[in-house]
């Protein structure tokens, strides 16, 4: 059995959803935010495989740029999510839930 | 072209000069802190900077035909342009509404210039560029700033949770758009938009299934920034929570770059599916229209009032666009008179609740036609103009898309549209009649609610000039639907 | 002078501006009297530009201003035709009038000059609307009046009924205004273009039967609305919780006209489909009869009035649906002269009674008001159908036309010929309860005449009242020739000639003196017998709540079934079932926002969940539309 890049293609779907599905089920605003970053490296996984197969750089390229998108978003992230801590002593998201209707 | 990585400063000139401008601010403010004069002064040449090279680009555009650079990443053509300006446009105005917040905030207050300046320069990216990895990093630009402008006011509760919602939901949603763009590229090899088109016009698909699933996700993460249903759940909140100044850029420039960015696909990547998306966005604006009228008759804010109403302007607006490449000219000038008002509006908004305040209640409009006969009548016309009443901007804003929408056999989404803005104007309304025909409620202690209220400065300027185009586009909108229709579509 | 015409709307829109800045600073009376000049000035305007077409020597002529959405083929353009003439000469004329009678009737109230303000702009709206040589100027005019209702409609806003009436007014406009909506879309798709000009040149050669059809009846839902016709009227009768004067503008002169005018400046379409013109004319008929039962058995003289023109508008319909647009617009021009009067006189009694509408608290006013009670009695003759006042002569062309038409319009015309016999019941009765009798006032009131700038526009109304209706008359068809033009190429219907004409008219004129003698032997009668025909024949339930209402008259002389109807109409119909359905569908719409609302819980989580649905939605549906 040989392992096409649709092996790739699936494990990144299949990575993406578990991504999305942690968002919905944690309710920590930091493990909420990890599954952020697994969706983002599922997409990785999907470029690279993509490029490979492809043999077109691009694939590569897109990467490194999805990368530095997922750091910027770690440091505003952390930084909303520490200061929330420090008024609230928690991390949890359901206590946010002041505006509504 | 494509061999040689084509440098053009004018293709990037505006979005350079906004991050100089950026950088500017933060140098200056790290070795002293200057005056709220000095950053005025420095926004105001930045801005105008940015408007002259937009301007080069027009001119180069308008007598040259468009041109790509950096090894067609970037794409200046008249589109992109008309986009640049009406959101530099909107981040002016966005500015001087956020003066008195920046003025406040002291020492972060600079911060939010360089945040304001930072999604400018994001969004206009979105609006030119020719790749869907580059728009994808315009977007995360814009949104990463908008997250902390969202946030700014950090030590209200109310602005960590609207940034906190901001944040989660919108990485969520560009990590969809990103996906989506994965997927595109794993369908057709390419991830410009004219490669994409170009190969969908020239091969025979392998994997369809994934291409579909592509343009579903693509479209998706750009609808979350239109706050367009079921898409639109982080826009209340967020709009109640954020500072009152800020509100309005957030709104109106997130709609433009979106839209940017989403027509720009469609049309150019995905002409051969227009059957597919047309339909897909019909059904988008249809809910988006209901969603968004229904709840706006629900709310007690009104920034509430007006993220609802929001969500069914992004329907109202993707109503033009299910006409494709027929219906750019109606969509933007829709999107041109409709910042504007939601720009206007927040204006008011900031007004009467203070530049830095989270939640403006309905009840602070009670009876505002007293207190301030300036801001009633403005936001007055807004509202009206919103509902899509004759003479303003609005009403020719809204004939125009349902006009294209109808032409593209959508009768029925023009009909939906129809029966919501009837229903549309029992909200609208229902400000204007909070306004001027209800005492004021001035119970609270001496104050808190300052008897009478008058905008100054920048904000003042911001509602005469959003006035002024409000009206004149309503009554006159001939030049600018001229300048649209011959340049646009692509 | 044609060129000049668009200084018909620019003075009183210029007066607008004017007294909306410096309206408070000016005060009373000079803001009523420059309100009144500029509106004046419109009709002088009018005057001397519509007198080429008296002679009979001029064409339709455009006047183009600018351009203003050229891709709809919308230019600020206006149409000076006879049409729009006669429109602009009533609207101005009779609007001058009320404008000079305000300035009595709003004395001393606080916020005169905006007031003032407000009328001005109404009347700008309307003469817009006449004035309009495209359907996007005629829908800016149509939205500006409903939006000037709401504002006059409301204007003594402290008073919760009125603003409530105002908010129906608006809500009720809307929801015909979406119909209209709607038959522009239709319009503009079906021709590209919005102008009249190439719309209404040759509609036939672009719009198939079934699109003029639907046109027809989308025209018809609008102008249902803002013409308070079934089953959109419900506005009308509450419209009159605003100053006296706004009604008589509300009712004789802008606003309500609004929907025949647009019927018959659309007459090309309609000539295209009689399905159309049949809905329009059946309309007319059955609300001039509802609405005429109605009003018999109101008591607040200004309701009786609200239903009066309702009924009336319905004779103009039954008109233009049967195609004798000039008959409907004929009756649209006496109707506003009479109407006017009718609300201005009554506004002087309520002005003279402090403020009481109740016609059981009025009685034997005539002695005390002699110029108010004479003008009434000729406005009442000439609603009543009494030849030569005014509304004989073009109530007679409109059922004559229907008679002429036959088939189906027989069964129109009887009941016109019914409302016409109840018209008259229904005026006399007003007039006897307010004028003659007994005075019934409550105590400390002191019936006086009203002040000069009330009675002169009483007099000069109710000698238009009285000469009105002679610029049409089978002998001359003077009105006839002079709209012709603006029919060109629709096959208009005409009245009968001959012995039918006078054996019809001899019909109406009967119906009108049967009802008029009916009201006077019910009313001027004997008390003693009222009070025992009461006894006899109110209902237990009904004669309790509100004795008036069972009144005995109508109850021995007509016939029961139709004091059964005027009260199951009154009641049921009006407050339960239409009223029912207008606050049903803002309850159902509030009742549903409501229940959506906790799906926006403000938890993160759910939020991504909906996310994530709509992501998994469109995923789908894009995979099953690219048939996967």
């Amino acid at each position: 059995m040989t392992v096409t890049v649709d092996w790739y293609l699936i494990l990144a779907a299949v990575l993406f959803v578990i991504g999305a599905a942690g968002l919905l089920v944690r309710r920590n605003a930091i493990v909420m935010f990890m599954s952020i970053e697994l969706m983002l490296n599922a997409v990785n996984l999907t470029f690279v495989s993509v490029g490979r197969e492809l043999r077109d750089l691009t694939g590569q390229f897109a990467v490194f740029f999805v990368l530095v998108v997922a750091a910027a978003e770690v440091v505003v992230g952390l930084a909303i999510i520490v200061s929330i801590f420090r008024t609230r002593a928690t991390a949890s998201v359901d206590e946010l839930s002041e505006m509504k209707g | 072209m494509s061999d040689l990585v084509n440098v053009s400063y004018l293709a990037v000139g505006p979005e350079i000069l906004l991050t100089l401008g950026a950088v500017l601010v933060l140098m200056i403010d790290v070795f002293r802190q200057p005056s709220a004069r000095v950053h005025a002064w420095i926004v105001a040449a930045t801005i105008l900077a940015a408007t002259v090279v937009t301007w080069f680009q027009w001119d180069r555009v308008t007598g040259e035909g468009p041109f790509l650079a950096f090894s067609d990443m970037v794409v200046i053509d008249e589109y992109g342009v008309i986009a640049s300006f009406i959101l530099l446009l909107v981040g002016a105005l966005g500015l001087a509404v956020a003066w008195g917040m920046v003025e406040r905030l002291g020492r972060r207050g600079a911060e939010g210039i360089v945040l304001v300046f930072m999604a400018i320069a994001g969004f206009q990216f979105m609006a030119v560029s020719a790749n869907l990895v580059m728009m994808f990093m315009g977007l995360e630009i814009a949104s990463i700033s908008l997250y902390v402008l969202a946030g700014i006011t950090r030590e209200r509760p109310e602005a960590d949770e609207a940034a906190l919602k901001y944040f989660l939901l919108g990485s969520f949603a560009s990590a969809v758009f990103i996906y989506g763009v994965a997927l595109a590229f794993a369908g057709t090899g390419g991830v410009s938009v004219y490669d994409i088109g170009a190969f969908l016009r020239g091969s025979v698909l392998l994997k369809p299934g994934v291409l579909l699933i592509g343009m579903a996700l693509l479209i998706t993460g750009l609808a979350f920034k239109l706050s367009a249903a079921p898409f639109h759940v982080w826009a209340p909140d967020t709009y109640q929570g954020s500072p009152a100044g800020i509100v309005g850029f957030m709104a109106a420039g997130a709609k433009v770059g979106a839209f940017a960015g989403l027509g720009r696909i469609v049309i150019t990547a995905f002409p051969l599916y227009e059957a597919e998306w047309a339909v897909g966005l019909a059904i988008l604006a249809t809910i988006s229209i209901a969603t968004g009228t229904l709840l706006a008759i629900a709310q007690s804010d009104i920034r509430r009032l007006l993220a609802y109403s929001g969500v069914a302007h992004a329907g109202f607006i993707l109503t033009g666009l299910t006409a494709g490449e027929a219906g750019m000219p109606a969509v933007w000038f829709y999107l041109a008179v409709y910042t504007v008002q939601l720009i206007g509006a927040f204006a008011v908004v900031a007004a009467v609740a203070g530049p830095t305040a989270a939640g403006s209640p309905m009840s602070d409009y009670e009876g505002l036609s007293r207190r301030s006969p300036f801001l009633a009548a403005v936001l007055a016309l807004f509202m009206l103009a919103m509902s899509g009443v004759p003479l303003t901007a609005g009403f020719v804003g809204k004939f125009g898309a349902f006009a294209v929408a109808w032409r593209a056999d959508f009768e029925w989404l023009v009909i939906v549209a129809l029966v919501a803005s009837v229903a549309g104007f029992f909200f609208y309304l229902r400000v204007i009649v909070l306004m001027y025909m209800r005492e004021p409620a001035v119970a609270e202690a001496p104050g808190t609610m300052r008897a009478r209220l008058e905008p100054v400065g920048a904000l003042r300027w911001v509602l005469i000039i959003s006035t002024a185009i409000t009206l004149a586009f309503g009554i006159y909108p001939t030049p600018l639907l001229d300048l649209l229709s011959t340049a646009l579509p692509f | 002078m044609t060129e000049w015409i668009w200084l018909v709307i620019a003075l009183p829109a210029l007066g607008t501006v004017f007294l909306h800045f410096f309206g408070r600073r000016i005060g009373e009376p000079y803001a009523g009297w420059i309100a009144s000049a500029t509106i004046g000035s419109s009709f002088v305007i009018g005057l001397i530009a519509a007198v080429p077409f008296l002679r009979g020597e001029a064409h339709a002529e455009t006047v183009y201003l600018f351009d203003w959405i050229p891709a709809l083929g919308a230019h600020a353009e206006l149409l000076w035709d006879p049409l729009s003439a006669l429109m602009v000469l009533v609207v101005s004329g009779v609007g001058t009038l009320i404008h000079v009678y305000s300035i009595g009737y709003m004395h001393g109230d606080e916020r005169f000059g905006r007031f003032f303000t407000y009328m001005n702009l109404f009347a700008t709206s309307m003469l817009t609307l006449v004035l309009a040589n495209n359907f996007a100027v005629l829908f800016l005019g149509w939205e500006l009046v409903g939006l000037c209702s709401y504002l006059l409609i409301s204007f003594w806003f402290t008073r919760p009924a009125a603003a409530a009436a105002g908010k129906k007014a608006f809500i009720v406009n809307r929801i015909g205004d979406f119909g209209f909506m709607i038959a522009l879309m239709l319009v503009f798709t079906t021709f590209g273009t919005l102008s009249y000009s190439q719309v209404l040149e040759n509609p036939g050669e672009l719009l198939g039967a079934g699109t003029a059809t639907a046109v027809g009846l989308l025209f018809l839902v609008g102008a249902a609305g803002k013409s308070a016709q079934i089953p959109l009227y419900v506005w009308l009768p509450d419209a009159m919780e605003g100053p006296t004067p706004v009604s008589a503008l509300i009712h004789a002169a802008t606003m309500v006209t609004a929907g025949v005018f647009v019927v018959a400046r659309t007459a090309p379409i309609y000539a295209l489909s009689e399905t159309a013109s049949v809905a329009v004319a059946t309309v007319g008929a059955f609300t001039a009869l509802l609405a005429a039962t109605i009003a018999i058995a109101q008591r607040d003289i200004k309701r009786v009035l609200a239903y009066s023109t309702i009924s009336q508008l319905g004779y103009m319909f039954v008109g233009v649906g049967s195609a004798a647009y000039v008959a409907g617009m004929f009756h649209l021009m006496t109707h506003a002269f009479f109407k006017a009067l009718l609300f201005l006189g009554a506004g002087s009694v309520i002005h003279a009674m402090a403020d009481e509408q109740n016609m059981n608290k009025m009685g034997g006013l005539f002695g005390k008001m002699k110029i108010t009670g004479w003008t009434m009695a000729i406005a009442t003759l000439a609603i009543a159908g009494i030849p030569p006042l005014a509304g004989f002569w073009s109530k007679d062309e409109i059922l004559g036309t229907a008679f002429e038409k036959g088939g189906f319009y027989y069964l129109l015309w009887a009941i016109g010929l019914l409302t016409a016999l109840l018209t008259a019941f229904y005026m006399t009765r007003m007039f006897i309860l307010t004028f003659l009798g007994k005075p019934r006032w409550a105590e400390g009131v002191h019936p006086h005449e009203s002040p000069r700038t009330m009675t002169v526009p009483l007099m000069v109304l109710a000698a238009l009242s009285v000469l009105g209706g002679l610029v049409n008359t089978p002998f001359r068809l003077g009105l006839e020739h002079f709209l012709e033009p603006a029919f060109e190429g629709v096959e208009l219907a005409h009245a009968p000639e001959g012995a039918l004409l006078w054996i019809l008219a001899a019909v109406s004129v009967l119906a009108g003196v049967v009802g008029i003698l009916m009201a006077a032997a019910l009313y001027l009668g004997p008390e003693e017998r009222r009070e025992r025909l009461l006894g006899q024949i109110r209902r237990p339930w009904f004669a309790m709540e509100n004795a008036y209402w069972v009144d005995q008259m109508y109850g021995r002389t007509i016939v029961i079934p139709g004091k059964k109807l005027s009260i199951w109409a009154a009641f049921t119909f009006d407050n339960g079932v239409i009223d029912g359905i207008v606050n049903g569908v803002g309850v159902l719409v509030q009742r549903l926002a409501a229940a959506l609302r906790p799906l926006q819980t403000g938890l993160v989580r759910n939020y991504a969940l909906v996310l994530a649905a709509g992501v998994v939605g469109l995923v789908v549906w894009f995979l099953s539309s690219g048939g996967l």
